[in-house]
């Protein structure tokens, strides 16, 4: 005889492990969940859809996979890119010989590796040899003046060049701190705290600062144009008038000079005059303040 | 019996490579205006450097940083004017704790490319961690803005870093924003 076998009772199933109540899922999913607690079925309570529902953030949680990154680390770096790096240019690329043609030119200044020619019209023919080794006393005398002589004009040409430089410098100093001063009083004297005249004399001053300014630079530029001119007054007694060329440069360098001063000298009288016009145009405003001041006052007493 | 040379005719010194010497003066002076790097000059390759630096990176990543910094230092004489490898340096010394150096590297690198959002993002960090929030959140600033979109991840830890520093200054406004 077969018995019949006998299986366990099914336990009560779980909405969230059988789908057995699909209708009320469907509804959790589409619906009012409020409308759902209403019309729930007798077997399924309230802690069976806050379970189901625990269950399925688990298993969104753990199911996801974050492949990539969404910030960076601390102090990294992203791989090197073929965009990062632009392309070379093969042209500028250095030959083994030239790469040594440049190390030689650079270690060795005073080394010659050059062909010589000499060049004689006499016998017609000319002597090819090579030298090479250190100069002789006198190219390197030669090369030492020529050097001498090339950094005495950069260095005059950059004298100048400074000279100028700090003139416009001082101008624009002295010139922004007078006229702080100046707006410092026109708003006092806006409030009435100071009587006009104040400010004219303050204006004044701005203008006096900057063409005091303007005086002392070119005072100095004077005086670097009357040491050029020393200095080519001492090349010439150097020697002893025998160099008629030596001369004749002297002659035209002390043209150029004396005109140079001219103009100085002319542009230091333009600002002597500006300074002295000034203060008496402000010296006259003060007096025709006061004037109309002592008419005012005369004619209120009349009254 | 050969003439000899009388004071008065100096021999005449001719060079036989004068197209050469003017074409290294030139190669010369393009090299001091920055104009063709070292790298060039010596004839290695852009492919060479590209292996180069991707094996510094590698090393850079797995904490080697040693020889991370002996070839991004050897890459930066080669060619100083690429940012990547002053951005290389500055990561390296941000990881070893030289902030000084790690900001003037990152500025270097910055300044031969303003939209460089990492050097931005990692010398705003630098910045940050020294309560100098100004700087901080100006760096963080042209990140963000160089990144619209969001798919840039310094942009984005920008992002997250200045939410934080949003926080740190609501928790506690005696903080000093310099």
């Amino acid at each position: 005889m077969v018995e019949p076998i006998r299986t366990e009772p099914r336990a009560r199933q779980d909405i969230g492990q059988h789908l057995d109540r699909s209708q009320v899922i469907d509804a959790l999913k589409h619906g009012n969940i409020y409308e759902v607690l209403k019309s729930l079925p007798a077997n399924i309570t309230l802690e069976d859809i806050k379970q189901y529902l625990r269950d399925q953030w688990n298993e969104y949680t753990s199911g996801l996979v974050q492949a990539e990154p969404l910030y960076a680390q601390d102090a990294e770096y992203p791989a090197p890119t073929p965009q990062m790096f632009p392309p070379h240019e093969a042209e500028v690329r250095m030959s083994t010989e030239e790469g040594g043609l440049f190390v030689d030119a650079i270690s060795s200044v005073g080394t010659k590796a050059m062909m010589t020619k000499e060049a004689e019209a006499g016998n017609g023919s000319g002597r090819q040899g090579q030298e090479s080794g250190p100069m002789s006393p006198e190219e390197l005398a030669a090369t030492a003046e020529g050097t001498l002589a090339e950094w005495e004009a950069f260095s005059e040409r950059a004298v100048w060049s400074i000279l100028e430089n700090q003139m416009v410098v001082a101008v624009q100093k002295q010139t922004d701190e007078a006229i702080r001063e100046a707006d410092r009083l026109i708003a006092m004297a806006k409030q009435g705290l100071i009587n006009p005249e104040f400010v004219l004399i303050a204006l004044a001053k701005v203008n006096s600062a900057k063409n005091g300014a303007i005086f002392a630079g070119l005072s100095k530029k004077a005086f670097m144009l009357n040491e050029a001119g020393n200095r080519v007054a001492e090349e010439l007694s150097r020697t002893r008038g025998t160099d008629f060329g030596q001369m004749t440069m002297a002659q035209s360098r002390t043209k150029d000079l004396n005109f140079q001063s001219q103009l100085t000298m002319m542009s230091m009288q333009q600002s002597t005059s500006n300074i002295s016009s000034t203060v008496e145009q402000v010296h006259g405003m003060i007096g025709e303040i006061n004037r109309t001041r002592r008419e005012i006052i005369g004619k209120f007493e009349v009254r | 019996m050969e003439p000899e040379t009388t004071p008065a005719k100096r021999p005449q010194i001719h060079d036989p490579t004068p197209a050469r010497r003017k074409r290294l003066i030139d190669l010369f002076n393009a090299f001091l205006e920055d104009k063709i790097s070292l790298a060039e000059l010596k004839g290695i390759s852009r492919v060479d450097m590209i292996r180069l630096a991707e094996s510094g990176h590698v090393k850079f990543k797995h904490g080697r940083f040693d020889e991370a910094e002996t070839i991004f230092k050897g890459l930066m004489i080669l060619d100083h004017r690429n940012p990547y490898f002053h951005a290389m340096m500055a990561a390296l010394h941000q990881k070893r704790g030289r902030p000084v150096e790690a900001i003037l590297e990152y500025s270097h690198a910055l300044k031969l490319n303003k939209h460089d959002v990492t050097s931005l993002v990692n010398r705003g960090e630098i910045y940050l961690r020294h309560n100098n929030f100004r700087k901080a959140a100006e760096d963080f600033r042209s990140a963000i803005l160089l990144d619209e979109v969001g798919s840039n991840l310094w942009a984005n830890r920008a992002r997250s870093l200045v939410i934080a520093l949003k926080r740190t200054l609501e928790a506690d406004p005696k903080l000093n924003l310099r």
